[in-house]
């Protein structure tokens, strides 16, 4: 008997997974389909245009709006540098002077003759993307980007901050972690965090970390429903969540399966519409089948709320009438036997992953 | 076997959300409009179907198995009319589907046609990424990398009043041109930018915009300081969201086919059900739905409709944005139990990254209550402080008694007749008094007010059929839609602890007479009372409406919950203990 499938998180230790790596517009993409890459490999090439800055001219000269051009020594389409001056004014034969400087090196885009504003755009910048994960590329278009398909081991968290990096894993927080994303297997303190990132660590997985702690470490402005462009200096991911929770025994064996290989882990997050876990991709595990899917009895499941949130469970049964809880909440539940014990209870089914 | 016949139309609506379709049948049974059944399913826009009428279509498959009423045929059709106890007469639709209607709100001051334009968009249904003001804190580089970064569905640009400001309109025009935001969905297709501003710059914003989007211009949102039309802006943005938008989102253009009526964006048909009703009934109401990530208030107050979206209040994805906004003291004094600084924090922030776990223990539920009492408290209170009058005008003052006092155009909460509250932890708390204390608390209702729920939010599917039948809408709405929980009496004036403030006698519908008195600091529960007259006589400096110490009667039917009366004073905090649950037990009657 089964009970459908609740949205999940993957863990793996062998899956075929399809990724999709968006360009910027404008992109030349450098490979095709049928190619084999590698994470560090460059698939597309774009220049970004530079930012836009507002010089109030008009106002800055004392000029007239209308009557700007006039006072600019610049035009439209013109190269400009940082400090140098594009426009003055005169009064009073030279006694006063007013003059107006660029803020940065680019081009001037508009000159408004209304607002009295003129824009300079900084010169473009080039930027580079990368595969992200070993695999064949599928298909390649400049526009739609670039999508590859990985055999792979796949562990997704419940919570990540930080960019894509790829690097070689470290399951030992004692050896050498320079350059490397390393594997904690215990909860994580910020003092170890803080001693991993100083000593080089490039990223860090952990199954769990106190709330205080996280917000210590990514600053009280964090938004935990979106993350990806914290500037903490590493990438963290969560595999379990917050507090005293221990690592499930599968993300272990898929963890330490993966120590000295090159992963690729990012902790982009969201939890709103369009779902986006953290992840770490590996090597695929010896071994390991792709076991994602519907729970049934016998299933093994970890409970993610409740007196028992963390522990790991097995689907005894599948009751079809909602159960009512300590809360007093009445739902669908699962009676699962939990592995520490041996013990029976009931958990909701939305409270399993 | 005589022939089955209607007695009137027969209505199916249903409302696209992001996650779940749901479907409701509407049909006259015994004289009077009435929700029969209802019937859901997953929402299709995203791969692997991205098709919005298969969910829909799944949805009246349900809807069909539950009803016994064949609604769709064997070419997988919506059987149309109706016939015998077969097929609908028509079929309308609501959608927030995809993300719903995405807007960027552009004005020059952030307080005057910002704060215009803002109103017509969210009145319109929109979800508004920014509001980017001249006089905003940010920079030009900030706005033009923001702009560039949101995908709006569509942009609202406003500023100046007539004959007046030209300069600000000009320069927000050339922010737009400079970061020539591209729409959310369709790359061919040129992003619609209303220009609802001072008219003698239309020209000149269009001439800007022409490379970069699809300039519409509308009538001016704020004519002058002292007056706001936002009608015709919020009818273009409707009109453009059939027209462009939806047209663009998977398998919309196919929804508007199989439509009998507009497809509306689903928080504007909850804006026209709630003006209907004040229109209709001359209810001053205000109903909140809270949700995951947002929560939405809704008022209709001496005839002024006002919305407002709090994007980052929520139960779950915004848990963690509550906390920061309100902090731990705040939610811990809701909660009864013994909870940890770091326990709490640990259960909000693991509520925000597994935002579908269900509270398994009662400490559990306290805090999502607590939590949910702080968000709706925080929403209310923007919500006020948005619904005011228009800033730089001059309003006209209200002289009568009541609580008011004020400006006619400010939201008082003494004026409130109704609040409706929706949403899953108000909707589904498993005792209904636990959802009576999080609106009590949070809105803080003085004077007599009625507190209900919906339980299905089925205010989408009704604003919609307002359109077609407005008696119908009204009907189902007090039939089957809202849930009238209980009269709250909240008395204010001179606190004397727990003297006496109030005396209180109901008759019920069948003859029989409870009555007693109030005490301030207390929370009495009048139970099994649900249809009949309530007369409230207040001591001589205490007022619950009609003034200090003035006599109150209200007559009242399908209250579930009877009546509470709520003497802890206003605010709250200011008097003793303040916990509703706490103070109810002791007053329980």
């Amino acid at each position: 008997m089964t009970a459908g499938t609740f949205p999940s998180l993957q863990v793996s230790g062998k899956t075929t997974i399809r990724k999709v790596r968006k360009v910027p517009p404008g992109a030349s993409v450098c490979v095709r389909a049928g190619d084999v890459v590698n994470a560090t490999d460059v698939i597309a090439r774009a220049m970004v245009p530079g930012h836009v800055h507002s010089v109030a001219a008009a106002q800055i000269l004392g000029v007239s709006k209308s009557r700007i051009i006039d006072a600019l020594t610049v035009n439209v389409g013109d190269a400009v540098t940082r400090g140098q001056v594009f426009g003055r004014r005169r009064v009073m034969f030279g006694l006063f002077n007013s003059a107006v400087s660029s803020p940065v090196d680019g081009k001037v885009e508009t000159i408004s003759k209304v607002s009295g504003h003129v824009m300079i755009r900084e010169a473009p910048k080039p930027v580079e993307v990368q595969a992200y994960v070993n695999g064949t590329v599928i298909s390649a278009d400049d526009v739609e980007g670039v999508v590859i398909q990985s055999t792979c081991a796949l562990v997704q968290g419940v919570f990540g901050v930080g960019k894509e990096v790829i690097a070689r894993l470290e399951t030992d927080a004692a050896a050498d972690v320079n350059g490397k994303a390393v594997c904690v297997f215990d909860p994580l303190t910020l003092e170890l965090l803080n001693r991993l990132l100083r000593n080089g660590a490039v990223a860090v997985i952990a199954p769990s970390m106190d709330g205080e702690s996280l917000l210590s470490f990514c600053g009280d402005d964090v938004n935990l429903a979106a993350t990806g462009d914290e500037q903490v200096g590493g990438t963290l991911v969560l595999t379990e969540g917050f507090g005293c929770l221990r690592m499930t025994q599968r993300t272990r064996e898929i963890l330490s399966a993966c120590a000295g290989a090159q992963v690729s882990v990012c902790g982009v997050t969201q939890v709103r519409a369009g779902v986006i876990r953290p992840e770490l991709v590996g090597p695929a595990v010896a071994g390991a089948n792709d076991s994602f899917g519907a729970r049934e009895i016998g299933t093994v499941i970890q409970i993610t709320r409740g007196e028992f949130h963390g522990e790991e469970a097995v689907i005894s049964a599948i009751p079809s009438t909602p159960q009512t809880l300590d809360s007093g909440v009445t739902v669908l539940c699962y009676e699962v036997t939990l592995i520490s014990d041996d013990r029976k209870i009931m958990v909701p089914r939305p409270n399993v992953a | 076997m005589a022939e089955y016949r209607n007695e009137g139309k027969v209505f199916v609506i249903t409302d696209c959300g992001s996650t779940t379709t749901k479907a409701i049948l509407v049909e006259k049974m015994n004289g009077v409009y009435r929700q029969t059944f209802r019937g859901e399913a997953p929402t299709t826009v995203e791969a692997p179907v991205e098709d919005v009428t298969v969910g829909v279509k799944n949805a009246l498959a349900d809807l069909s198995a539950l009803s016994g009423r064949l609604l769709i045929d064997d070419d997988n059709n919506i059987v149309r009319p109706a016939v015998g106890k077969d097929g609908c007469d028509m079929y309308i639709s609501t959608s927030s589907a995809g993300g719903g209607l995405q807007m960027v709100v552009l004005g020059v001051v952030k307080n005057i046609s910002a704060s215009s334009a803002l109103k017509a968009a969210l009145g319109a249904g929109a979800i508004v990424t920014d509001c980017i003001a001249c006089d905003d804190e940010r920079d030009t580089l900030e706005q033009v990398e923001r702009l560039r970064k949101l995908r709006p569905d569509m942009v609202l640009l406003a500023g100046g009043t007539e004959g007046g400001q030209v300069e600000g309109v000009v320069e927000l025009a050339e922010l737009l041109a400079l970061a020539e935001p591209k729409p959310r969905f369709g790359n061919k297709f040129q992003l619609p930018v209303v220009y609802a501003g001072n008219s003698s710059v239309a020209d000149e914003v269009a001439r800007i915009l022409e490379k970069s989007a699809e300039v519409i211009v509308e009538k001016n949102v704020r004519p002058t300081v002292e007056e706001e039309t936002l009608s015709f802006a919020r009818d273009k943005i409707h009109e453009l969201f059939l027209a462009h938008v939806m047209k663009q989102a998977p398998g919309f253009s196919k929804l508007i086919a199989l439509c009998d009526a507009k497809v509306m964006p689903t928080p504007s048909a909850v804006g026209k059900m709630l003006q209907l009703l004040g229109r209709k009934k001359s209810m001053n109401v205000v109903c909140v739905d809270i949700g995951g990530a947002t929560t939405d208030v809704f008022s209709v107050v001496n005839g002024q409709f006002h919305r407002t979206v709090s994007a980052n209040l929520g139960m779950s994805y915004s848990a963690a944005f509550v906390l920061k906004e309100s902090g731990i003291p705040y939610i811990k004094r809701w909660i009864g139990t013994d909870i940890s600084d770091g326990e709490l924090l640990n259960q909000l922030l693991n509520k925000t990254i597994r935002p579908t776990t269900i509270p398994q223990t009662s400490v559990e539920l306290a805090v999502e209550h607590a939590l949910a009492r702080e968000a709706l408290r925080l929403s209310f209170a923007q919500h006020t402080a948005f619904a005011v009058g228009l800033k730089g005008g001059v309003g006209e003052r209200n002289i009568d008694g009541g609580f008011s006092g004020g400006r006619v155009d400010e939201m008082n909460v003494g004026d409130l007749d109704w609040i409706i509250g929706s949403g899953g932890v108000l909707s589904h708390a498993p005792d209904d008094m636990q959802t009576v204390g999080m609106l009590m608390d949070s809105f803080l209702p003085v004077g007599i007010t009625i507190i209900a729920k919906d339980s299905i939010f089925m205010m989408p599917h009704l604003g919609v059929l307002s359109e077609i039948d407005e008696d119908a809408a009204v009907e189902v709405f007090f039939n089957d839609c809202i849930i009238p929980l209980c009269v709250s009496v909240v008395p204010v004036g001179k606190w004397t602890d727990k003297k006496k403030c109030l005396s209180y006698r109901v008759e019920q519908s069948d003859g029989t007479v409870a009555s007693g008195t109030l005490s301030w600091g207390d929370v009495v529960h009048v139970r099994n009372v649900s249809d009949g007259t309530l007369e409230v006589i207040p001591d001589s400096r205490v007022n619950v409406g009609a003034g200090m110490g003035k006599k109150v009667s209200h007559a009242f039917s399908g209250m579930k919950q009877g009546i509470v009366l709520d003497a802890r004073g206003r605010p709250l905090s200011a008097y003793g203990n303040f916990r509703f649950d706490t103070v109810l037990k002791k007053g329980t009657r």
